[in-house]
């Protein structure tokens, strides 16, 4: 049985999660990382993608999924990440996000050659951030061995 | 004296009798948005800590930060000054000791100054003297969202860089208890980082991914839009303390007029009493 370590999930306005968990996997900006006791201390950046935690005593296999729309993780003797927004798979609201991703969408099509280049790119976000939410909500895309 | 002098005490009476109930009304109104934003206040306050914190730690920790967030490195030429003040009034001192703090520190400094004003009172004021007034947010604070908060702090982290503005001042007020509050400024850039109280020392070397650079560049704006988003919530709990306040002794002092004019309204209606019967008591003796 693997040792636990302590987790703090922060966003602006609340503390998201507080807990004990053996494994926890989020995408960096150089790929997907898996975080356990013991690991060097690092700080490194999140881009937007899924989060998988393994919490204390839980099977083995059965994670908690959540999106998280970037940030940073700070591993030290605890782990804390940082991000501006995350949610439970189980919180996501479908109707918002394809509602969010279709106005992206149109947007982009009307202003793919005017726009300026920060606009455009706040679009592609947020189409990015809306489908890894349905991603996430539809049970995450890397399959549960 | 007489019937005159008193319908006018009454009428003073009745005035005065419905201020109160104002006030006293829009006490409890602020004691209940006071609670509520002091629940924000209190999950904001506890979280931010972990940015500087962070920030902290990497400055101490680390040789190749980019200089242009350090101190030293450019000459102060133009100033930003984010005053947060509130968008009503009847709040007591709350917005004229912020402005009056944040005026004297433009004063005080040589340098050139532009406004980024939070509240219609320090819109007002830095308009009617002629300010630059660079952006401004006049929507109730207490229903601010960090996505507003960002929104006004990307455009000035932009002219930073750009060299445009060279240094972020913030004058807010700092929530110290429902009775007390106390105007506060802080310097979100440049860093000062050798007068950093709590130096923290890591005993392990830390990974930076992709490098420090890219992490700090990334803290940093983090950084100033946090605190930003704190000084808000914490202005807006502080409104609602300072307004609670100002209509609690508006109260007060209601209840005490109304004691003094019921007792003149009293003695007023008392000595006609006594001139009436007086008169008759003349007038009948006079018949003997």
């Amino acid at each position: 049985m693997a040792s636990s370590v302590r987790l703090e999930i922060i966003t602006p306005s609340k503390k998201f999660y507080q807990g004990d968990v053996e494994l926890v996997i989020v995408r960096t900006l150089e790929g997907d990382e898996g975080f356990m006791k013991g690991h060097a201390w690092a700080c490194k950046l999140l881009d937007i993608g899924e989060m998988w935690i393994q919490e204390k005593g839980a099977a083995k296999n059965s994670y908690k999924v959540a999106a998280i729309a970037g940030g940073f993780i700070d591993v030290k003797d605890t782990i804390i990440i940082y991000t501006d927004a995350v949610e439970w798979a189980e919180d996501i609201d479908m109707e918002r996000v394809n509602a969010e991703k279709s106005r992206a969408e149109e947007w982009l099509r009307d202003h793919e050659a005017d726009g300026t280049p920060d606009e455009i790119l706040r679009a592609r976000t947020s189409i990015a951030k809306a489908e890894l939410r349905a991603d996430v909500a539809g049970g995450g895309r890397r399959r549960k061995h | 004296m007489a019937a005159g002098n008193i319908r006018d005490i009454k009428r003073r009476i009745k005035s005065v009798t419905s201020t109160e109930h104002i006030t006293n009304a829009m006490k409890l109104v602020s004691a209940g948005k006071l609670r509520k934003a002091k629940a924000i206040f209190e999950k904001t306050n506890e979280n931010s800590h972990y940015i500087t914190h962070t920030i902290s730690e990497i400055f101490n920790n680390s040789k190749d930060i980019p200089e242009e967030y350090l101190e030293g490195t450019r000459e102060i030429k133009k100033t930003c000054y984010i005053v947060v003040t509130s968008s009503r009034g009847l709040c007591g001192g709350f917005n004229s000791s912020i402005l009056k703090e944040a005026q004297s520190m433009i004063d005080m400094s040589g340098s050139e100054s532009v406004i980024l004003a939070i509240g219609m009172k320090a819109k007002e004021y830095f308009e009617k003297r002629g300010y630059e007034i660079f952006s401004h947010y006049l929507a109730p604070p207490e229903n601010i969202s960090f996505l507003e908060a960002r929104e006004m702090a990307l455009p000035l982290l932009d002219l930073y860089t750009k060299g445009e503005i060279d240094e972020i001042q913030l004058v807010y007020t700092s929530f110290i208890s429902s009775m007390e509050q106390q105007v506060r400024t802080a310097r979100l850039l440049p860093f000062d980082v050798e007068h950093d109280p709590e130096v923290i020392r890591n005993a392990k070397t830390v990974e930076y991914e992709p490098s420090v650079e890219a992490v700090f560049n990334y803290l940093v704006p983090k950084y100033v839009e946090m605190m930003l988003y704190a000084a808000v919530v914490e202005s807006a709990t502080c409104e609602h303390a300072a307004r609670r306040m100002a209509m609690e002794n508006a109260t007060d002092s209601a209840r005490e007029m109304l004691d003094v004019l019921s007792l003149t309204y009293n003695r007023a209606r008392q000595s006609a009493i006594t001139d009436e019967i007086i008169e008759i008591v003349a007038g009948s003796e006079a018949q003997n």
